[in-house]
């Protein structure tokens, strides 16, 4: 027996193997997942039949470019069906459930997503690799400044850090400066949360008189938003925390699907031996392999039941990076999500995507962390306003450096120009978990693919 | 970031599996024996989700129509 703790990989047999002979393992997941989805799910049984296919039809890779992508809607309308409230979407008996999440329902009517133990301990094994290629260990005190609801967020890296052998402090109904006092009361090692939050609880601390760095904290997970993967976003993190961060990316319908490791490869790694995750372009839908192209993220999760996941199209945009020095031979995508297809949109006729902005923004060390990007619509044209804080040093006399500076590079990032308006520190919305800080306020909005 | 070669160990992943359709065998005639007692039924599911983890962990590419060869897995 080794000592497991100096071992970089949860998995060495799965996240070192040959590309060759993972695709070839992909391959025979995917015909398998399908087959139950076909047979349990009158869901997937339908959307298959109308296409006239059969699991028995997908022998190749071009085979499965055939099978038809699953959306949330297709979930929300199977759901309104018996029984309550999964309907035709479930894959098992109602009584083999045993979790229930939903999600957050920015886009319409939630998706109910049943689990059973089974699945919940996939949900758990999948943030387990996470956690360990993030130097998570049983010498870590894990704290978790949660709200523990009824969303997924960091439920299953609580019971990842369990299963790992870490202790778990669940930090669930208490406010900003109770969860900071009671890191710093138990020399928590460790944090969750979404780069809005890890920001937020560093100005907070502040305001308590703690300088996070003194806290102990070693490493922070980000889930959520794309913060971690943001250059500019992960340097205040690191420098706030004094530690590392590492980025996760997971979703409700899909699971915990791609990690960052400690060699901070500029993304994270896709977790391919439990999800195939398709890029494709953004127009043609053709499939992208090579890196530096940006795609639609398509992901089908090979081993949950209940209620599969299938080519599920995330609306998500991400591509492809560079092979990672830690030895995984699991795909990297450089700069993590990098946007969403519904939210990319075209502005005075240029393709427009809101993560530049956070770029550029958080390059300033005059600007707070919080920001807010509205377009509207005057006398016609295209209006792109962009609200900034200043930090409390910075005087009025240096406004007018940072507004020139602000517009020289979001021009360079954008190929567009900005209304600024400077608001005084504190005043715009925090939040404590996913922020909301892009406002599209036109009627008719235009985004890729007519979305 | 690559372990260094003295730390490579191998494992035989058949062994893995037949291991684990022992036990799985074993879970289920413990549920069998439990004579419907909810504490051994429901921990004998655990026990089971527990094992499908591992499965999944060491599942091998098998050569369709061939029956599998003793596969071997390098760790670290």
């Amino acid at each position: 027996m080794r000592d497991a703790g100096n071992d970089p990989y949860w998995n060495p047999y799965l996240e070192t193997m040959s590309r060759e002979k993972l695709r070839a393992l992909q391959l025979q997941k995917f015909k398998r997942v399908l087959k139950w989805g076909y047979e349990n799910s009158r869901l997937y049984r339908r959307l298959y039949d109308q296409a006239g296919l059969k699991p028995e039809d997908i022998k190749t890779w071009a085979d499965v470019a055939r099978v038809p992508m699953l959306e949330k809607e297709h979930y929300r309308s199977a759901q309104a069906r018996d029984p309550w409230p999964y309907g035709d979407s479930l894959c098992v008996p109602l009584e083999e459930v045993t979790a229930y999440r939903q999600t957050s329902g920015t886009t319409g009517q939630p998706v109910y997503q049943p689990d059973t133990w089974q699945d919940w301990e996939w949900w758990s094994e999948c943030w387990a690799y996470t956690l360990w290629a993030q130097g998570f260990r049983n010498t870590d005190r894990v704290f978790i400044p949660f709200g523990y609801n009824i969303f997924v967020a960091y439920w299953a890296g609580h019971y990842a850090a369990e299963k790992i052998g870490c202790e778990v402090i669940p930090g669930g109904v208490l406010n900003t400066e109770e969860r900071l006092l009671k890191m710093r009361e138990l020399r928590a090692t460790a944090f969750m949360a979404t780069p809005t939050y890890v920001l937020g609880m560093a100005e907070t601390a502040g305001r308590l008189g703690i300088d996070p760095r003194t806290l102990g904290i070693k490493r922070i997970l980000c889930a959520g938003e794309p913060g971690a993967s943001i250059p500019a976003t992960k340097k205040r993190m690191e420098e706030a925390w004094g530690a590392d961060v590492y980025d996760h990316i997971g979703a409700t319908e899909i699971g915990g699907w791609a990690y960052e490791c400690t060699a901070k490869p500029g993304g994270p790694h896709v977790n391919e031996a439990m999800f195939l995750v398709e890029l494709l372009d953004l127009e043609s839908g053709a499939p992208i392999e090579e890196p530096g192209r940006p795609g639609r993220l398509v992901i089908t999760a090979f081993d949950r039941r209940a209620q599969p996941c299938i080519r599920f199209d995330s609306k998500d945009v991400a591509m492809w990076g560079e092979p990672c020095s830690c030895g995984r031979t699991f795909r990297v995508l450089k700069g993590g999500v990098i946007g969403r297809t519904d939210h990319i949109t075209k502005i005075k006729g240029v393709l427009f995507s809101p993560s530049a902005v956070e770029e550029v923004v958080r390059d300033m060390p005059e600007l707070g962390n919080e920001f807010e990007l509205v377009v509207r619509k005057k006398n016609d044209l295209d209006e792109v306003l962009l609200k900034v804080e200043m930090l409390p040093h910075c005087s009025v006399e240096e406004e007018g450096t940072i507004r020139e500076k602000l517009l020289r590079d979001l021009r360079l990032k954008t190929n567009l120009h900005f209304m600024l308006e400077f608001h005084p520190y504190g005043s715009l919305p925090r939040y404590e978990v996913k922020a909301r800080r892009f406002k599209d306020l036109r009627k008719n909005h235009g985004a890729v693919n007519g979305r | 970031m690559n372990a260094e070669k003295s730390d490579v160990c191998v494992i035989n992943l058949n062994d893995v599996s037949r291991a684990i359709e022992n036990i799985k065998a074993e879970v289920l005639k413990l549920k069998e024996r439990s004579g419907g007692m909810q504490c051994i039924v429901r921990n004998c599911e655990r026990i089971l989700a527990s094992l499908a983890m591992i499965e999944i962990n060491c599942e091998t590419v098998s050569a369709e129509g061939t029956e599998i060869d003793e596969q071997e897995a390098c760790c670290g």
